[in-house]
């Protein structure tokens, strides 16, 4: 990109992410709070509204800035081999440290009060997450991990492997890290109904982090099945098919784990 | 199975925490092999140190009410509290709370007012 074109861009730039920032800014949508309220089986009253509300706020406000800045720093950063590029998974990449950012901020929410009160049920992953978006997410991380191996045999360790190697320990970490603070997130509320309304928390935030670190897995997934299959390089001018299927796939799976598969509450309610 | 504690209480948390939890073991509320929560979890819950909650584990082990495993955790033993035992501890907290009731010259109704507010909170 030439110097006044560039010119012209920044500014831009700068103005599409202060607008999407504005935006992010906004109230919360009546539409996410019933979305929450249907797929965790929770209802909502007058003593754990303000806590829900204040939980869904911080997710939708970090989630819409990292979608405002992610498309934004992606450009940046493709400006750095003289192009511009608008890329799909800096977009993705910005709304996921959003949503992990705003967990780590819902972490300092807490419920006033002189009474504490504890559930001797003990919290893991699976009070939250069903095996089934586990088993999903597992498949997932087992087909990375074994062409992550394949390629490296066939094509060797090389700067590209280790790129998208490190960008999956980065999204890997970030999911273990929030997913365990989230876990590990007090939860003395002595009102009963804030207590449920919290666990629902937990469980749609732990099982959105999981749907998303699957299809955040797409990229490394991709080079790597390229790599192995093509260690000397790809002879087409455009990704096989198969490449594409890999793709769908785990963006489908991917979304449909974080936004329309059942919730361990929804399960719970429907076996008693 | 939950368990909460006054802070405003004269009676230390310590022993609020592991008078509960005890109770609730004999009584079978917390069946058998029953996992409890890790003590970080617990003392972060109800804002205690965790050299409290430890200290509720150690006493309640040694009572012989829990198990604690090096990562496995701590995890309920005693057996249930036969069912006739269980009836003798609620008439002897009633016998209790009947007379501190009479000391502070509430009437029946009254007590058994403050009974169902109690049960339903």
């Amino acid at each position: 990109m030439t110097g006044p074109a560039l010119f012209v861009f920044l500014p831009l730039l700068v103005l599409a992410v202060a607008a999407g920032l504005y935006y992010a800014s906004g109230p919360l949508k009546q539409s996410t709070v019933e979305s929450f309220e249907g797929r965790q089986v929770v209802t909502l009253n007058r003593s754990n509204a303000p806590h829900v509300v204040a939980a869904l706020t911080i997710v939708q406000r970090w989630r819409r800035a990292g979608l405002a800045v992610g498309p934004g720093l992606g450009a940046l950063w493709s400006l750095k081999d003289g192009e511009l590029n608008f890329n799909l998974l800096a977009g993705f990449l910005g709304w996921f440290a959003g949503m992990v950012i705003a967990q780590w901020r819902i972490n300092r929410l807490d419920e006033p009060g002189q009474w504490r009160s504890a559930s001797l049920s003990s919290r893991s992953i699976l009070s939250y997450v069903t095996r089934a978006n586990l088993a999903l997410f597992g498949i997932t991380a087992a087909a990375w991990a074994v062409l992550a191996v394949v390629s490296a045999v066939k094509a060797g360790f090389t700067g590209q492997w280790a790129g998208y190697l490190a960008y999956s320990v980065l999204v890997l970490g970030a999911l273990a890290l929030t997913g365990r603070a989230i876990i590990n997130r007090p939860s003395g509320f002595v009102d009963d109904g804030v207590r449920e309304a919290d666990d629902a928390l937990r469980g749609h935030g732990l099982t959105v982090l999981v749907g998303s670190a699957i299809a955040l897995l797409f990229p490394p997934i991709w080079a790597f099945s390229m790599q192995a299959a093509y260690p000397d390089g790809v002879p087409y001018s455009m990704d096989p098919a198969w490449a594409l299927f890999i793709m769908f796939a785990c963006l489908a799976v991917g979304w449909h784990v974080a936004s329309a598969s059942r919730s361990v509450r929804e399960k719970r309610l429907v076996r008693r | 199975m939950i368990i909460d504690i006054d802070p405003a209480s004269a009676v230390p948390a310590f022993e609020q925490v592991r008078a509960q939890m005890a109770q609730m073991i004999r009584s079978g509320v917390l069946p058998e092999g029953h996992r409890l929560p890790p003590i970080r979890h617990l003392a972060a819950d109800l804002a205690l140190a965790p050299g409290t909650v430890a200290r509720v584990y150690k006493e309640l082990e040694a009572e012989g009410l829990v198990r604690s495993r090096v990562r496995h955790g701590t995890v309920v033993t005693a057996p249930r509290q036969p069912r006739a035992e269980a009836r003798s501890t609620l008439e002897d907290e009633a016998r209790l709370f009947a007379a501190s009731a009479a000391r502070l010259g509430f009437r029946l109704e009254d007590a058994l007012d403050a009974v169902r507010g109690g049960w339903q909170g």
